[in-house]
């Protein structure tokens, strides 16, 4: 794909309300006066690499969850793959090889929506991945991560 | 004398000390347990304080302070300084059956003085001094104090009784002058031998030969005569004046010298402590470093979470998912969906007119058909071109993709223990630094307001006035020779002259009885030296060779020690080979044959007093320092010791056995660097508590100590 091309441009990349102040606490990018800022304790640079990491985890677990626009926010639009394009690569692959259609790329309101609903899936898994275990949760999801990778190979 | 008890109260670190001592005559040691500056050597110069008064302080009390270094002047403007000494001495009387009775009687001795402030400097009132006789009526006061306190403990013989354990290898160290080692040790000796009625008597009777010199001088009737007798009277008066002058000038050689090597010992040990500017300089490059290090940690810190939202990361948890995708525009790859090159091709072929199959295009029926469906399948074909593009392109790109998978940077373990080491490497390497700052720090509080420059200087100056010094005693000292040449000469001439008139006969007899009589008398003077000399000597040798025979190393080499008649303390090896006691005898020796000398004068003397010595078995070990120990406990009435926890290891039973008395003394001051618990006092002071030597408490419990474990608690 054309580096430049980002079909994702003007679509909502959303969380669900109830996890807002997870997500708030294990990204660093937010106002001073919260917690957690340091990557210790906060281990996503941005909300939108926490939604991707979420993605892939739905994703692995092969389950898309439905919420209604009303129980969940927009927390970034799709420009923001621009700076990145290689995630638009493979959010591309990521709706062929879930859906098992090419066409699909065709859809980029489907593909981000497909995107959502597998974050939705990952997000309680990926909290249980920060939290569990008796170190900072950068260390935590680090093991949680290795020994993912290790169980996969 | 045996000391029993004595109180302190501000003097210096004693602030308000109470110390026992044994006189059980079966238990002659008491054991004062104590590390370094906890006032041992301030408590000997206190006791000595109490005896002799300011004399016996660094440089005769001149400028010495002896109240508490953090006296609060502003609430109370002047310090009570006070020490008591309470002691039994031993006396005897004529009994009814001509024998001698031995009386024992007891002494309370009180010192005391004050101090203030005025501006910068302190000033000290002259001591006052009271010593009472202690009876069950009550206490009789007792005059004069100081002629019968120096007939009990002479005070020549005061480091002989009182004595520093590294102080006194002065004895015998290289780098003290053989002028003052003898002097030394021919004062030591002479003292314990009260030989001052003798030397009086030799001073009595010079002073008569001068009057007899002036009465020729007076009466003569000759111009030779008289002029002969005017200048030995000026000559004997020069001598008179220089002789006392030499004597003193050679102690106050002996003075500089032990004042280079105390402040050489002071450099050394704060500079293996640590120089305050090297400390410094340490300190802050050691800062830097943390800061680099704080640095390090946070952008590694960064660099770890941003493996969160590596590439690698996604890929690999999703590799199956991508893999199918892959398949599927392979598929597409295959079967020529992909790469989308057909229309460009059928609009050659409609432009030609004629398709892959041979038929035309032309305008019949069939060929309008033909060319009919190529158009709508280019038509068709361009409609789909958008997303076959897209598909192209991410073929291509995942295509790359996994080709590279295989290589490193698409391993995220691997980038993840990457990170991981450098996370670990560069937290060690920050606490290492924090631990250096911490001990840069501790060292220079235990520095604290030391200037080893000044000290240097100070050194320096003490060097130049030891040269002053020397060069004004060997030029004293050839005035002595040359004026006793010249009296040589004057006094033949005299004799000559008197002898040819009859009348200075009367005179001439005069001179030769009283010059005869100062024979006698130097003679019998150095005679007794000589005699005590060999007497000393010959115990002191006694005392070493028992000491060291239980170190098979320096007990093959040493064969002998000896004073010699120059007052010089020589060891010999095989075949009379000298020694060098610097060279070739170990520490344990050297501490030895000094304490052997003192054992030996104590012995010698015949006075009975206690020995007081701080730190005496300073670098002895294993069999040397028992022996050491055990020989200094037999050869004393009455044995003070204060002694370091190394000291006392390896010697519990002996101290079990011997030791009628074990306290320990503490520093406040120690807490928190080297007491383990805090002893909750303001004030900086020596505190005593009852732990003996296989016990500690929570006043003198000390950090870092290895035999720690082996000490029992005591509440």
């Amino acid at each position: 794909m054309d580096k430049y091309y980002n079909p994702f441009q003007n679509q909502e990349l959303r969380f669900p309300k109830i996890y807002q102040e997870q997500i708030l606490r294990f990204t660093q990018t937010k106002s001073d006066d919260v917690k957690g800022s340091q990557p210790s304790q906060s281990p996503f640079p941005r909300m939108v690499d926490l939604w991707l990491f979420a993605v892939c985890i739905g994703a692995k677990k092969g389950k898309r969850t439905l919420l209604t626009k009303e129980e969940t926010y927009k927390f970034i639009e799709g420009a923001i793959f621009t700076s990145d394009p290689w995630r638009v690569d493979l959010l591309s692959l990521l709706a062929i090889g879930f859906s098992e259609n090419p066409n699909i790329i065709n859809k980029p309101r489907e593909i981000i929506q497909m995107a959502n609903e597998l974050a939705v899936t990952g997000l309680p898994e990926v909290f249980q991945m920060l939290t569990e275990g008796y170190s900072e949760p950068i260390w935590n999801l680090s093991t949680q991560i290795v020994e993912m990778l290790q169980e996969a190979d | 004398m045996k000391f029993s008890k004595a109180f302190f109260k501000n003097f210096r670190l004693l602030r308000n000390l109470e110390l026992d001592f044994s006189t059980d005559p079966e238990r002659r040691l008491t054991v004062i347990r104590a590390a370094n500056e906890s006032g041992k050597t301030t408590t000997l110069m206190a006791m000595q304080w109490a005896l002799y008064g300011d004399i016996s302080l660094p440089g005769k009390g001149k400028d010495y302070r002896l109240h508490p270094i953090d006296w609060d002047f502003d609430n109370n403007p002047r310090v009570m300084i006070e020490v008591i000494i309470e002691f039994e001495h031993v006396s005897y009387k004529p009994a009814n059956n001509g024998k001698s009775q031995e009386m024992t009687k007891f002494y309370r001795l009180i010192r005391s003085t004050s101090e203030e402030m005025k501006g910068k400097k302190h000033k000290r009132l002259p001591s006052t001094v009271a010593l009472y006789e202690l009876n069950p009526q009550g206490d009789t006061p007792i005059e004069p104090v100081e002629p019968i306190l120096h007939d009990m403990l002479p005070l020549e013989l005061r480091e002989v009784f009182f004595t520093d354990g590294d102080r006194v290898l002065s004895f015998i160290q290289a780098n003290i002058s053989a002028t003052a080692k003898r002097q030394r040790v021919q004062n030591a000796i002479k003292s314990l031998l009260g030989l001052n009625v003798i030397e009086n008597a030799i001073n009595h009777i010079n002073v008569s030969i001068n009057d007899t010199y002036k009465k020729v001088k007076d009466r003569s009737h000759s111009k030779d005569l008289s002029e002969v007798s005017e200048r030995l009277e000026i000559v004997t008066n020069d001598l008179d004046k220089l002789e006392p002058k030499n004597l003193d000038l050679i102690d106050q050689l002996t003075n500089v010298e032990l004042q280079i090597d105390e402040k050489d010992n002071e450099i050394v040990a704060i500079l293996a402590r640590g120089d305050q500017e090297a400390l410094s300089r340490e300190l802050i490059e050691c800062r830097e470093n943390i800061q680099k290090l704080e640095m390090r940690k946070k952008e590694l810190e960064k660099k770890h979470s941003n493996l969160f939202r590596d590439d690698a990361l996604a890929y690999n948890l999703i590799a199956p998912i991508i893999n199918k995708a892959f398949q599927i525009l392979s598929t597409l790859e295959a079967d020529g969906t992909i790469p989308s090159n057909t229309i460009p091709v059928l609009e050659e072929r409609i432009n030609i007119g004629k398709c892959f199959c041979d038929e035309l295009f032309d305008d019949s029926p069939s060929g309008i058909k033909r060319r009919e469906a190529v158009e709508r399948k280019i038509n068709l074909q361009k409609q789909n071109d958008g997303l076959l593009k897209q598909l192209t392109d991410l073929f291509y790109s995942s295509r790359r993709i996994l080709t590279d998978r295989n290589t490193q940077n698409w391993n995220w373990g691997e980038k993840y223990k990457d990170v991981l080491k450098q996370r670990n490497d560069n937290e060690e390497q920050l606490q290492k630094e924090r631990q250096n700052q911490n001990a840069i720090n501790i060292k220079l509080e235990q520095l604290g307001n030391t200037d080893v420059r000044a000290m240097k200087d100070y050194k320096r100056n003490l060097e130049l006035t030891k040269e002053k010094i020397i060069r004004d005693q060997a030029s004293v000292y050839n005035q002595i020779k040359n004026l006793k040449e010249q009296a040589k000469v004057l006094e033949k001439q005299q004799n000559s002259l008197l002898r040819r008139k009859e009348r200075n006969y009367l005179l001439l007899s005069e001179l030769e009885v009283s010059k005869d009589i100062r024979k006698i008398l130097q003679n019998t003077y150095d005679a007794l030296i000589n005699n005590e000399l060999q007497k000393v000597s010959t115990t002191m040798n006694e005392y070493f060779l028992k000491m060291i025979c239980a170190d098979p190393e320096q007990g093959a080499i040493i064969r002998k020690s000896e004073i010699t008649p120059v007052f010089d303390i020589k060891v010999y090896g095989s075949r009379n080979r000298h020694l060098d006691p610097d060279r070739d005898l170990n520490g344990a020796s050297r501490r030895a044959l000094t304490l052997s000398f003192i054992l030996a004068l104590t012995n010698v003397s015949e006075v009975i007093a206690p020995n007081v010595i701080d730190t005496p078995l300073g670098m002895t070990s294993g069999h040397v320092k028992r022996s050491v120990l055990e020989t200094s406990i037999e050869h004393s009435s009455q044995l003070v010791l204060f002694l370091t926890r190394a000291e006392i290891e390896s010697c519990q039973d002996i101290i079990d056995q011997n030791a009628g008395i074990v306290i320990t003394l503490t520093n406040t001051a120690h807490y928190p660097l080297m007491l383990k618990n805090n002893p909750n006092n303001s004030e900086i002071k020596v505190l005593r508590c009852e732990c003996d030597h296989y016990e500690h408490c929570q006043l003198c419990e000390r950090l870092g100590f290895e035999s720690n474990a082996k000490l029992a608690y005591r509440d």
